[in-house]
């Protein structure tokens, strides 16, 4: 139903970066291996950017489905998961240009002559950012997206609507503002806008990437769902564990190629450890909220949150009653330690960091430190936060910029400065990249960067909101070493996170936030 | 069976639209004179009487009176006081009177319209496609700029970074930057996905908006179009009184 | 790489997502204008502070008739805010004759796409249309106002206001297109994005 037959694909960057007379010329079909490594988030694609002429991402891929068959593609970042959907979906090279060698067919027939719009009729896709995958701003509309553009008899269109809404229990989700709802509700508006177009193949880009415990677990009810209706599904996955038991076939990529296959046999057999081993996530699911970690241990110093509370205000015009207000008489954070707060998806995780950190505005309550009560002035000098998207606090043109910025308004000599920086950038890997522009670095690297700023902004406490998301095994172990090495260095570490091995691997105690 | 209707407003879009064009065409740009007084005051009076039946109660009423109030802050106060503040209240006076019915119009029609039934209503007036997807877009966008717009600014609050620190040139160049990046690949992004759903096919598109006129419509059209109608007949210096 | 002429949808993804900018920009200085004597602002501060969003823009655009579309566009916010209608027009024209220039330097020249960004920027002029041409019809109906009331107002927005208006969007539509090109520079090139 569905073949790659020695599959190979050769990115091909076309910026072209201008001369000083000459105006600016981009890639106008908005593909870099900056989109690339932006949606996949930490994408180590940077040698091939370096380069500049691109490289071969894919080599020699082969992979035969029949109809009904669930196959899971996963391996390290950069691996090539993402490529091989792209082109089954025919998104390479229309959309992202290079060169294409091998043969891909749906149903018998080769795609390569056929256009995007041909291809959509036959393979669905869901993708990883609730962000950036919708079209429209209310559910229903994205719902009847794609069969509109296919020029369907609207009755027809709002009868399916009807069909896919009671089949995955979303009635109550319709006719809403999509910015409204939290990640879980967005990625079941996504899977049912795919249902709703009926196509026999569904690719899946990392589904859950951030989805907490329970709503990765609605997820995998959906693809029930689309089993046992024999759609052929694609899933290309870091998190292993929601999903386990539905694959018939796992094939694990590595560098371009195919590295093992495992069949359904196999994988009835295979144990955690087997996993960790190939540097895989474990197929084993744990509820972060259920884990066994204290909040506050007997002997810990601690900061104290009492009668913290957050109300969200609608405007005059808004009657939505959306909030992600919250309350807590006493909270207390241990110091010099690291603190996971878990808690559902649109609870107010952020928000909470957010506030702990001084930057809300409607936060009332009181935060006391060693007798001291901060207000939110003093909090955003001791509280530095690597936020989950990291884009939005990067701002200078070059790393090094990045971390002078950290040093304006305190009193420090520049020779100071430079040593400062030169010793964290050591640290952390990063000295060589001091000189580019930090939107040019992967995922990974620019979180580097993030924590860069805070040592050289001297500040004791780091807030962290979900770091791994998205990230693979080895990413994942990497940023556990360096939150246990940032508290040995003496700083206390707060971490928002859905990701259970995280909170394995480093967590020291475990906050739980729960609804007002 | 799943019907989508028009629960967000008791309004066609198509109404809507002409009321966009006519009330500014009156209110702003004076059309009429003191010939069309009443269609004036009408049109000032109308989107108060829209929120209201609505069911925007509060903003209808707490709007409705401070335009009221300032109506009679402008009988009471005398006109012919000289000065500086009192030129300044008139002229703010003047433009609240004539801009807030236009704005508080624009608000409404926002507020109760989705995107998707604004886009029917102007392929049912047959705008071409190269001018309703870009519009989609915008609408589709600006929540999501502004979203972006908080988290850089909440970034920047954290950074520690204030135009005392670097500078006024600098600190717009840390605001925009940042949010056009994210814009930028949040729109490639958004491209990929907008294709595999099909977008840009050679296929004409359908719509599950129903659009209809109701009584109401057929009121407020009548109302624009009579209004009109008697502004063009007196450019020909026709005048029914 | 697309050869048609004709705008596929990747280009009116594009189109919209920069008017959107543009147009947060207009409704964060649009405030500034309720007091009539600030009113002329918007033909600085807004210019200015397209450039950027229109120089990246400009950088995606390969066909003619993008940059026409996005002034249709930005008359249509206008019109949806309560602003009127007269921009209309005039956006077909500044957006035909941007569109131009920047073809005619084949779509790569630095100094053609910051003079298309100045007649661009011409679109803020279109508010003022009914305010200085159609003054005297405006204050007819409003004669009740006092003498010396109307006088200010028609003052400030006499005839010869609308030269300087229209100068003062092409001067600071250059300085935002020359800001433009250089945090292009700095930054989207720089990092990869563009």
């Amino acid at each position: 139903m569905l073949k790659l037959k020695d599959v190979s694909f050769t990115y091909v960057c076309q910026s072209g970066y201008i001369a000083e007379d000459r105006g600016p010329v981009s890639n106008v079909t908005g593909t870099s291996e900056t989109a690339k490594s932006a949606q996949s988030g930490t994408a180590d694609i940077s040698e091939n950017s370096e380069s500049g002429t691109g490289g071969r991402i894919l080599n020699s891929f082969n992979l035969n489905l029949k109809k009904g068959e669930f196959v899971l593609l996963t391996g390290a970042s950069g691996c090539g998961k993402t490529t091989v959907l792209r082109l089954i979906n025919g998104l390479i090279p229309r959309y992202y240009p290079g060169k294409v060698e091998g043969c891909i067919e749906i149903n018998g027939e080769d795609i390569s002559g056929r256009e995007l719009y041909e291809i959509s009729r036959s393979v669905g896709t869901v993708f990883q950012n609730p962000r950036s995958q919708f079209f429209n701003v209310d559910t229903t509309s994205e719902m009847a997206f794609a069969c509109e553009n296919q020029g369907l008899d609207p009755k027809e269109i709002l009868k399916r609507i009807s069909v896919t809404a009671g089949k995955f229990n979303i009635e109550k989700l319709l006719n809403r503002n999509l910015f409204k709802l939290s990640g879980g509700e967005k990625q079941k508006i996504a899977c049912a806008a795919t249902d709703v177009t009926g196509t026999e193949v569904i690719l899946l880009d990392e589904p859950s990437a951030n989805l907490d415990h329970d709503a990765s677990l609605d997820l995998r009810r959906l693809m029930e769902k689309w089993k046992s209706e024999g759609k052929t599904i694609v899933v290309s996955e870091h998190r292993l564990a929601y999903l386990w038991g539905l694959p018939d076939r796992l094939v694990i990529m590595k560098n371009g190629i195919i590295d093992r296959v495992m069949e359904k046999n196999e994988l009835d057999t295979v144990t955690p450890e087997i996993l960790a081993s190939m540097g895989l996530r474990t197929n084993v699911m744990e509820n972060p909220v259920n884990m066994d970690l204290p909040d506050i241990a007997e002997a810990d110093t601690s900061i104290s949150l009492r009668n913290f509370s957050f109300r969200y205000h609608n405007g005059i015009f808004r009657k939505s009653k959306y909030s992600r207000n919250f309350g807590y008489d006493d909270v207390r954070i241990a110091l010099n330690r690291i603190t996971a707060v878990t808690g559902a998806n649109g609870i107010g995780k952020t928000t909470f960091l957010n506030c702990l950190c001084g930057l809300e505005d409607n936060c009332r309550g009181v935060v006391e430190y060693d007798c001291i009560k901060l207000d939110s002035r003093e909090r955003r000098k001791k509280f530095f936060m690597v936020m989950q998207d990291v884009n939005h606090q990067l701002f200078s043109e070059s790393v090094w910029e990045e971390l002078m910025l950290c040093f304006t308004g305190r009193n420090i000599s520049d020779a100071e400065k430079d040593r400062t920086a030169s010793e964290v950038l050591k640290k952390l890997d990063l000295y060589e990249y001091r000189d580019r522009h930090p939107m040019s670095l992967s995922g990974g690297q620019k979180q580097r960067v993030a924590i860069a700023c805070a040592l050289c902004s001297d500040r004791d406490f780091l807030l962290f909101d979900e770091p791994t998301s998205g990230l693979d095994q080895s990413h994942m172990l990497s940023v556990s070493a360096l939150l246990k090495s940032l508290r040995d260095a003496g700083k206390t570490i707060v971490v928002v996170t859905h990701d259970s091995e995280l909170i394995r691997c480093c967590c020291d105690r475990k906050i739980v936030l729960k609804r007002l | 069976m799943l019907t989508v209707d028009r629960s967000f407003g008791f309004l066609d879009p198509r109404t809507k639209l002409l009321l966009l064009v006519t009330l500014p065409t009156f209110l702003l740009g004076g059309a009429g004179g003191e010939y069309l007084k009443p269609f004036c005051m009408g049109f000032s009076v109308l989107p108060f009487v829209l929120l209201f039946i609505s069911r925007n109660y509060l903003p209808a009423v707490s709007g409705f009176l401070v335009f009221m109030l300032m109506q009679f802050a402008g009988m009471i106060i005398p006109r012919d006081a000289g000065g500086l503040v009192h030129n300044v209240f008139l002229i703010l006076y003047e433009v609240l009177c004539l801009l807030l019915p236009c704005g508080i119009m624009a608000a409404f029609i926002m507020r109760t319209t989705t995107v998707g039934e604004f886009i029917a209503a102007m392929e049912k007036l047959k705008v071409p496609q190269f001018i309703t997807i870009p519009f989609s877009v915008m609408f589709r966008f600006f929540p999501t700029i502004m979203e972006e717009y908080r988290s850089i600014g909440r970034a920047m609050k954290m950074r520690g970074i204030t135009p005392g620190k670097v500078g006024i040139a600098g600190f717009i160049e840390y605001r925009i930057v940042p949010v056009m990046m994210s814009v930028v690949i949040i729109a490639n992004e958004l491209s990929a996905a907008a294709l595999t759903k099909g977008l840009g096919g050679k296929i004409k598109r359908t719509c599950i908006h129903r659009l209809g006129f109701g009584f109401a419509d057929f009121l407020l059209i009548a109302l624009c179009v009579t209004a009109l109608l008697l502004f063009v007949l007196s450019l020909f210096d026709v005048r029914l009184w | 790489m697309d050869r048609s002429k004709s705008l596929n949808s990747t280009d009116l993804i594009n189109i919209g997502v920069f008017t959107a900018i543009i147009a947060v920009i207009t409704l964060i200085v649009i405030p500034i204008g309720f007091l009539p004597v600030l009113m002329p602002l918007y033909c600085v501060f807004i210019p200015l502070f397209s450039g950027i969003p229109f120089m990246l823009f400009v950088t995606r655009v390969r066909k003619f008739g993008m940059i026409t579309v996005m002034s249709i566009l930005m008359a249509l916010f206008l019109l949806c805010t309560g602003m009127g209608w007269y921009t209309l027009p005039l956006a077909l024209i500044t957006g035909f004759i941007a569109d131009g220039l920047v073809k005619a330097g084949n779509y790569s020249s630095l100094k053609l796409s910051i003079a298309a960004c100045s007649v661009f920027s011409l679109w803020c002029f279109g508010s003022y249309i009914p305010l200085i041409f159609m003054a005297d019809q405006f204050w007819a109906e409003n004669a009740q106002y006092g003498e010396e009331f109307i006088n200010d107002s028609k003052d400030i927005f006499r005839l010869w206001m609308a030269p300087a208006l229209i100068a003062c969007c092409l001067v600071f539509g250059a300085l935002g297109g020359v800001i433009g090109g250089r945090v292009l520079k700095k930054h989207f090139i720089r990092s990869g994005i563009l």
